[in-house]
């Protein structure tokens, strides 16, 4: 099955979900919800259409643009780039994942310079002397940065999540 | 009034003044450049330092934070598609393709000296409004403001095009998830699911940094190689020269900057409309004023110029009704009455009356700070503009840890990281299947300003709907939103006509 289309029924049962739950609220509030919400569905649909029929979408891209004022061929860039395979870009969405997952539970001052020698070494394939050096670098700029702004970075919610491993022995039970 | 000009202009030389100044640009310009800071945070930031200052030289401060984060905020969003702060994603649209071209350094400059006009535009605006702003700001109540945000929203599908279908989805979608959150003038909880993290909506910053730069960031780091692969354009990548040919470019566009000024002064002066419509709006009337539509999107320096211009110029008029009234023109200047505040003056007509020195002061310190920004942005173009062939994977790490910590910082919410992230895959996916970002971010931008407006027009009209079409000012702008949407269907259709005519197959 193609991910073009996975994805598209996907954004129309997203729309159509929040479009039905629209209907439940007071008039007032629904009013936007129902305007944008009805034609943003039929276009939906039509894309279902157009992915299993491909000429009638070109059909009617090509026309909607001549009647918009010409056809631009350069609009999106991204079309005209040669797009990776889905190995690296589900590599790269596991690194920012995973770079999040880590500083929800370890917090802002261990996991960002970890984060960057990781990255550098593993991805960038830069020697671990240079990724070390960088990550020091970027690390002191940024804790100092947070210092004179007197910011309070997150400091991790393992001990909230694994009470008395890690943290959690610090208040002694009542 | 001389004399209060005179005063200011002597201070403005004090070795202090210019220390202020100075400080105030860089953090302006550090806080702008660093996505989901912004002025708001810089200004929140200093505010309680300047507590005991003399209020002329916090003045000073302030005005150099204002004046400088627009262009801070473009840096990112011409080399990395990442705008530092919301209205500078339509800078995006054309900054991030001349860098993929090659271009980043004119790009830059393009930015910096539309910024600069911008700026000074703004600031001789503002004093040439002050005695008649009044009726100006009254005659703008909820009707009017509706139709003004629609006439931004029109930008959707100006930025739809080429991907027509998708791109209108992307922008309804980006109004649907707008609705999210709590609506205040009805009381109801709207696709919130019970969820205290969503009774205030998805924050804009987190939404559109997360849609734009963490996407961004997944596919070039995925593709490998550099930002600006592509051949580089008639300048080469001899940076100083596109610089050079960056102002030049600015310079040699009088009226596309003049008129980027006149809409960002006008939509600063009306309040709580904001710089994202100012910048917005100002690029939609660029590409109806232009010979090449088409070319929008793609990497015209016009877009550019339209967006920088309108968002510098708007800090001028946005002053206009916080001095002059009260009324905070935007949310950094809802900041900038609370400093007033806190040195123990009142905005209003007794500021005007007996502070006038440092309504100058604010001013001269705008367009000061200006000068600054954009003469250390344009020495340091040739350095980062280099940012663009930095190989992509090398960079993605940093930027990544700029983006969370900036998030974080917003409203110390770890949530919001994580709804960047999200944002930042879901994006990705869009990007991937030929849905145009900008439309969803643009949708999200003006979605809920155009329900609010809707919404309270509704309840001064006790329900009636002629309050969208029966005063003289919501019937220009009423006009001029259809004229917009429809004179590109004329414009084509006389032209197969035409071609019909001739013969032309």
């Amino acid at each position: 099955m193609r991910g073009s289309l996975i994805f598209t029924a996907t954004v129309s049962a997203f729309i159509a979900l929040l479009l039905w739950a629209g209907l439940g609220y007071p008039p007032e509030v629904q009013i936007l919800p129902l305007v944008v919400g009805t034609p943003t569905l039929s276009l939906t649909f039509v894309l279902l259409v157009g992915e299993f029929h491909p000429p009638v979408m070109e059909w009617l891209d090509s026309a909607l643009d001549d009647l918009w004022g010409g056809r631009q061929e350069t609009s999106a860039a991204g079309r005209e780039e040669s797009l990776p395979s889905w190995g690296p870009v589900l590599r790269m969405m596991s690194w920012a994942a995973g770079f999040f997952a880590a500083v929800f539970l370890f917090g802002m001052f261990v996991v960002p310079p970890l984060f960057i020698v990781a990255y550098l070494f593993a991805e960038a394939r830069m020697r671990l002397a240079g990724a070390l050096l960088a990550s020091f670098v970027a690390s002191t700029c940024l804790y100092t940065g947070m210092a004179l702004l007197r910011v309070d970075l997150w400091t991790g919610s393992i001990a909230e999540v694994v009470p008395g491993v890690l943290g959690g022995g610090i208040i002694p039970p009542l | 009034m001389q004399t209060a000009l005179a005063e200011a202009a002597l201070r403005v030389t004090d070795p202090a003044a210019v220390l202020m100044l100075f400080m105030g640009t860089v953090l302006g310009v550090v806080f702008g450049a660093l996505p989901g800071l912004g002025t708001i945070t810089a200004l929140a930031v200093v505010l309680p330092f300047t507590f005991g200052m003399d209020p002329m030289l916090a003045m000073f401060m302030y005005s150099g934070i204002i004046s400088s984060g627009t262009f801070g905020g473009s840096v990112p969003a011409i080399l990395l598609n990442t705008p530092g702060t919301p209205p500078n994603a339509a800078t995006c649209l054309d900054g991030y393709p001349m860098t993929r071209r090659g271009e980043g350094a004119r790009a830059l400059a393009v930015s910096a000296t539309a910024c600069f006009v911008g700026s000074l535009g703004g600031a001789v605006i503002l004093l040439a409004l002050l005695p008649v702003v009044k009726p100006v700001v009254y005659a703008f109540g909820p009707p009017e403001f509706f139709w003004l945000v629609v006439f931004g929203l029109v930008t959707i599908a100006f930025a739809a095009k080429g991907n027509m279908v998708k791109g209108l989805v992307g922008g309804g979608l980006g109004i649907l998830l707008s609705l999210i959150g709590y609506t205040e003038m009805y009381g109801v909880y709207r696709y919130t699911l019970d969820s205290e993290y969503l009774w205030d909506g998805l924050p804009l910053v987190p939404f559109v940094v997360g849609m734009l730069a963490v996407s961004e960031l997944i596919s070039y780091s995925s593709s490998g190689g550099v930002t600006a692969s592509e051949a580089a354009g008639a300048t080469g990548r001899d940076w100083r020269r596109q610089t050079l040919q960056g102002i030049r470019d600015t310079l040699s566009r009088p009226l596309a900057v003049g008129r980027a000024t006149a809409i960002g002064a006008g939509i600063g002066v009306i309040p709580g409309v904001g710089a994202g419509v100012a910048s917005f709006l100002s690029y939609v009337v660029a590409i109806q004023g232009s010979d090449k539509p088409e070319t929008f999107g793609s990497g015209n320096l016009e877009g550019i110029i339209a967006s920088e211009t309108a968002n510098d110029a708007k800090d001028g008029g946005s002053l206009l009704p916080t001095v002059a009234f009260g009324i905070p023109g935007s949310a950094d200047m809802a900041l900038l009455l609370g400093a007033f505040v806190l040195h123990g003056l009142q905005p209003g007509p007794l500021l005007l009356r007996d502070h006038m020195d440092l309504v100058y002061a604010l001013l001269l310190g705008i367009v000061i700070s200006q000068v600054l920004t954009s003469g250390l942005g344009l020495m340091a173009v040739p350095w980062l503009a280099r940012l663009s062939t930095l190989p992509s994977r090398a960079i993605a790490p940093f930027v990544l840890v700029l983006v969370f910590v900036g998030m974080y910082m917003l409203r110390s919410s770890i949530f919001d990281v994580g709804l960047a992230v999200a944002a930042g895959v879901f994006g990705y996916c869009m990007r991937r299947f030929g849905f145009p970002l900008i439309t969803v971010v643009i949708g999200f931008i003006l979605g809920p300003l155009a329900e609010q407006a809707f919404l309270q027009s509704l309840m001064i009209s006790d329900g009636h709907y002629d309050i969208f079409y029966n005063q003289p000012i919501v019937v220009v702008l009423m006009v001029l939103t259809l004229v917009t949407l429809t004179l590109p269907v004329a414009k084509s259709l006389r032209r197969k006509m035409a071609g019909k005519g001739a013969g032309v197959p």
